[in-house]
């Protein structure tokens, strides 16, 4: 048959009666076009069962898997430990001996990065407060807390959730900035030059390392952001700054390209506009779990833009 | 051959299908990623001490045991057996379903850039024919056609792969 499609929508049940008629005549005229007829459906269910691998990264995801099968060799790991283990006793012995001082007893340290886009990794510390990871995120953390402090060192992004303990503060370090708080519940995004702190229940005290003087304390739907030196407050919607976490967004005349920055954290894709002005175009919508597909779509829709995804790049450009 | 060199082919001749393959039980890609990729951490791990002749079946009989251990923990009330048979097209076998779909994938890719666009957008990114029709500014007939054109390209590339090439899985002799 020379028009595929029509046995496709006769397939799907779409077709008028006198359409209807036809293919079926031609399907009854020989074995051999019923086979035709089945390759046809077949190709076009296999087509949009395979859509999945439209998104797929082979090089990513096999450098995942390796990462991942690499980061467990147990043997070394088992040997240094060993090895800590028994210097850590001399030190002490030594130590006991020499200082007779309780501080000697650092809290021993575990790592913990997490390389699962897909998911987030929670946490929970040895007082009960929970520390979700986001995707390439990585902690610092003491198996138990010392007596006077809880500290803990953060790189990436991370939502905190901390139990109220006044007597023990709690400290993030990240490597520009020290947070500071007592009990609440805060997101973290940190990288080497850059630091943002965003509230969303109780008290925040954000202070440069470099200068413990300088410092912003922040209440809920405030945000701190650190920058080389530089540290400001803004007034935010905390909610959005943990939407990688919850999948809750609620944008009101936010400009796309925050729209995107807020969405990166959590489908981790990176993006480009093709057209300046697009970054102040404005979107008003409420998400709440939708996957990238269907708000990729309704941005289009509401902004009139065009986005396209291709192997993790999204790119935004006019719809014309 | 090194067992990682082995794995790492294993890798790339079979990882699309057994995204598929996982698919079939699991609604959710990135669960069915994450699966298949500890099939394959798994696999690396214990890389030393095992001899495996037969990789294809030895990965979909995994994925297959990751699924069923996943429901088991998960959702004790719905057992295995419930694979999703809406999904099945023409085939009775879910392992050869996905390599199929995988393969009709890898032949979408080689169609003309124009019709692939096409296909594209209403196969992967369900829109209709006349959102299709709107956003590239042509007429509705015209994505009609082009649909028609990919069809017609992608049967006649199955029919030359199964010509040419005898190896390939026994399924499209069963099709094709």
């Amino acid at each position: 048959m020379d028009n595929q499609y029509r046995l496709i929508k006769y397939h799907q049940k779409k077709l008028n009666e006198s359409e209807n008629r036809e293919v079926e005549k031609w399907l009854a005229e020989s074995e051999s076009n019923e086979k035709e007829y089945e390759q046809y459906v077949s190709l076009w269910l296999a087509a949009k069962q395979s859509k999945v691998l439209h998104n797929l990264n082979m090089d990513h995801d096999w450098n995942l898997i390796l990462r991942i099968a690499n980061g467990k060799p147990k043997l070394l790991n088992k040997a240094i430990t060993y090895a800590l283990r028994i210097a850590a006793i001399l030190v002490i012995a030594f130590g006991v001996y020499w200082f007779s001082d309780y501080t000697i007893f650092k809290p021993e340290y575990q790592y913990v990065k997490n390389e699962w886009k897909n998911k987030v990794k929670t946490i929970t510390l040895d007082d009960g407060s929970t520390v979700s990871l986001n995707y390439m995120a990585s902690l610092h953390y003491p198996k138990h807390f010392s007596r006077k402090e809880r500290k803990i060192k953060l790189q990436g992004n991370a939502f905190f959730n901390v139990a109220r303990n006044e007597a023990k503060p709690f400290r993030v370090e990240t490597p520009i900035s020290m947070v500071q708080v007592l009990g609440t519940s805060f997101d973290v995004d940190a990288s080497v030059n850059k630091s943002m702190v965003t509230v969303t229940s109780g008290k925040v005290k954000v202070s440069n390392k470099a200068d413990q003087n300088s410092f912003v304390e922040l209440l809920p739907n405030e945000q701190a952001i650190q920058n080389g030196n530089s540290l400001q407050k803004n007034t935010v919607s905390a909610q959005n700054f943990i939407g990688w976490k919850t999948g809750k967004y609620l944008f009101k005349n936010e400009s796309l390209l925050q729209v995107m920055t807020l969405l990166e954290r959590r489908f981790h894709f990176s993006f480009h506009f093709a057209d300046r002005e697009l970054k102040l175009r404005e979107l008003t919508a409420e998400f709440n779990g939708e996957n990238l597909n269907d708000i990729i779509e309704i941005i289009q829709l509401s902004c009139q833009v065009r986005i396209n995804l291709e192997s993790n790049n999204l790119t935004i450009s006019k719809n014309e | 051959m090194s067992n990682f060199s082995a794995i790492s082919n294993a890798f790339k001749d079979h990882y699309p299908s057994l995204i598929l393959y996982a698919l079939k039980w699991m609604k959710n890609e990135d669960l069915a990623k994450d699966l298949v990729q500890a099939v394959f951490v798994n696999l690396l791990e214990k890389s030393e001490n095992k001899r495996i002749l037969d990789y294809r079946t030895y990965l979909f009989k995994s994925v297959r045991n990751e699924c069923i251990q996943y429901f088991r923990k998960n959702s004790p009330q719905n057992s295995i057996e419930e694979l999703d048979q809406s999904v099945l097209g023409y085939f009775n076998d879910p392992i050869e379903q996905a390599e199929f779909e995988a393969y009709v994938f890898s032949l979408i890719d080689k169609l003309p850039p124009a019709t692939k666009n096409i296909f594209k957008l209403n196969r992967f990114e369900g829109l209709s024919n006349q959102q299709i029709a709107d956003q590239l500014k042509i007429s509705k007939r015209t994505v009609e056609l082009q649909i028609s054109n990919a069809l017609k390209h992608l049967r006649q590339e199955l029919i030359k792969s199964r010509d040419k090439n005898h190896n390939f899985s026994q399924f499209l002799y069963l099709l094709f």
